[in-house]
């Protein structure tokens, strides 16, 4: 019991305290006026941090049109986190719903379910992203639905897999068997039982998003300019990457940060979470 | 009361493409009624098709052949609105009640589920009917607001039998509900059983191999062997006096403290495969009574004068010699 608390995990106490900083970052720059993000201050481009000789008034640097790195870069942390925070929770609903609707139906929907899974699970996720934004154009909310694509299919295998075995023989049947519709039996037993697992699931797929939303952004095909996230600075920074490696480097650190923290906060749920059964 | 007549229940085991799938019948022509008040007990091996029997009485498994009557209508098909509504008439105590309850829930919500599935009482009465079920059962307001793995496994069937009982069921199938308690709690469920079968005209499908908790219990006795009754009848009768050799055979096995020297009659080998069943009857591979007609003739069930069926070629001689 113990050794599952937080206290023992120091990776995940190291997570928490950079997601923690990471939302206040964020705040932060939901109160930051768009102007001082896209101010454009030709004179003074290309500055590097304020500890490799740098000003005080750009700490960590300006970019190729003289905008500040620490005020983007809080802005891409807003914009990345976002759509994998919003995503994620999209793919675990899908996930989720699919899930349940192919253990509850078996047969021939439970088939077409398992296709898609299959499917989704064996064509590379880039030549799918690749396709549909170059049918249809690139906006803020496809890319959030097609973000959300990646991962639901691991999601649903979870759930379908242990809402089945709930339903064979177990709790769920057991619950049938005194009454209960569908509705009752998915929402307030098979649910709250398997939140556990889903919610894992989730963590694994956070960081996966946020990477692809990078490179995605990076190949320019995510977030176009002038809005800003991690993977589209990691792409512009890329010309100048000898003459200002910062530009480059920052965006990195933090979308490797981001990951491995989210990751090792995961890796803790899992514990945690983990069925306390005799 | 519920009535079942000549029901059976087969699945189909799937083979290898080249050959023909095997039908095994864990359910074969029964017949069993349960009038109000009244206890029957089913006895037999592992595997014998009692389990099966009573998840078809209570309408959970649709049967191949044959029907079941509650109050002169026939049970709806599981699934259906009609088949949701009539189960808090017709509930099920567990043979494994940890898996029967879900582990998120505390053990006072799991017995009020039922209230709440089948909208009885307002929120109070609700609260007395399961602290009444609780008390009956013998459980503590302490242990009812725990999470089922926090509790002994008698502490858990207790509350598996609470959440049956809360709905006043019309029949309850007890599938071998006392296996998991110790003797001291035995004996009080067995009373609660009792009592409550008493205030609520409750007819109960009492499944064990326990055969003194079945003495104790059940008005009438029936013994399944390979998925048929082979023997029927009122409590005193079929374990004082046994009419067929592997009912004898049940009845020798148990111990009685005092009783040197009992002849206890030892089956050889194991029951027969299914899928396999032997010709004839289904037990004479195992009777130390078998004749050549048993090898080729499946017997029927009789019935005595005294209400005690029997499906034997040679029960009778034996029991006259008896006599």
């Amino acid at each position: 019991m113990a050794n599952r608390s937080l206290r023992f995990h120091v990776g995940a106490q190291i997570g928490i305290a950079w997601i923690i900083l990471m939302l206040g970052l964020t705040a932060l720059g939901l109160t930051m006026s768009a102007d001082y993000v896209l101010n454009i201050d030709l004179a003074h481009r290309l500055q590097p941090p304020l500890m490799f000789g740098g000003n005080s008034v750009n700490i960590l640097g300006t970019d190729e049109l003289g905008r500040d790195m620490a005020a983007r870069l809080i802005k891409s942390i807003e914009v990345s986190a976002g759509i994998a925070f919003c995503a994620t929770l999209l793919g675990l609903f899908i996930g989720t719903a699919a899930g349940f609707v192919a253990a509850e139906a078996r047969g021939v929907l439970d088939q077409l379910v398992q296709g898609l899974i299959d499917f989704q699970a064996s064509v590379p996720f880039l030549i799918i992203a690749l396709t549909l934004l170059a049918f249809f154009g690139n906006s803020i909310v496809l890319f959030v639905c097609l973000m959300s694509l990646h991962g639901w299919e691991r999601h649903a295998r979870v759930a379908r897999s242990m809402a089945m075995e709930a339903n064979a023989l177990g709790y769920a049947s057991a619950v049938r068997q005194l009454g209960a519709n569908t509705m009752r039996v998915y929402a307030l037993h098979i649910l709250p039982n398997i939140a556990g697992p889903l919610i894992v699931s989730a963590t694994l797929a956070f960081p996966e998003i946020v990477l692809l939303e990078s490179g995605l952004s990076f190949l320019g095909l995510g977030v176009q300019p002038p809005l800003t996230s991690l993977g589209a600075m990691v792409g512009f920074g890329r010309d100048y990457i000898d003459v200002a490696p910062w530009m480059v480097l920052l965006p990195s650190a933090a979308i490797l940060l981001t990951t491995l923290s989210i990751n090792l906060v995961g890796d803790w749920l899992q514990d945690w979470l983990a069925p306390r059964r005799r | 009361m519920l009535r079942c007549v000549n029901l059976s229940l087969s699945y189909r085991i799937p083979g290898p493409f080249w050959r023909k799938s095997t039908r095994v019948f864990a359910v074969n022509d029964v017949s069993i009624t349960l009038p109000p008040r009244q206890t029957l007990a089913l006895v037999g091996e592992s595997g014998s098709g009692k389990s099966t029997t009573g998840r078809l009485l209570l309408g959970l498994e649709t049967p191949d052949a044959g029907y079941v009557m509650l109050n002169g209508t026939r049970l709806p098909k599981p699934g259906t609105r009609r088949w949701q509504k009539l189960r808090k008439r017709l509930q099920l105590v567990y043979q494994s009640p940890l898996a029967a309850l879900d582990a998120r829930m505390k053990i006072s919500d799991a017995v009020r589920e039922p209230l709440a599935i089948h909208n009885i009482g307002t929120p109070q009465e609700r609260a007395l009917k399961v602290g009444a079920a609780l008390e009956a059962v013998g459980l503590t307001l302490e242990q009812s607001s725990r999470y089922p793995h926090e509790l002994s496994g008698g502490q858990v069937q207790r509350a598996v039998l609470a959440r049956a009982m809360v709905t006043e069921p019309e029949v309850m199938v007890c599938d071998e509900p006392m296996s998991a308690l110790d003797v001291s709690v035995q004996a009080q469920v067995m009373n609660t059983l009792l009592e409550m079968q008493k205030r609520m005209r409750m007819a109960i499908l009492f499944i064990s191999h326990d055969l003194r908790l079945v003495r104790q219990i059940a008005h009438e006795v029936a013994v399944m062997y390979l998925g048929r009754i082979v023997e029927q009848g009122p409590t005193e009768l079929v374990l004082h006096r046994p009419l067929h050799p592997y009912t004898r055979a049940l009845v020798s096995a148990v111990p009685v403290i005092g009783a040197r020297g009992q002849q206890r009659i030892v089956l050889a080998g194991d029951p027969p495969d299914p899928s396999r069943p032997p010709n004839g009857c289904p037990f004479h591979p195992r009777c130390s009574l078998a004749v050549d007609r048993c090898r080729v003739d499946r017997p029927a069930l009789r019935t005595s004068a005294e209400g005690q069926s029997v499906a034997c070629h040679v029960a009778e001689i034996g029991a006259e010699a008896s006599r």
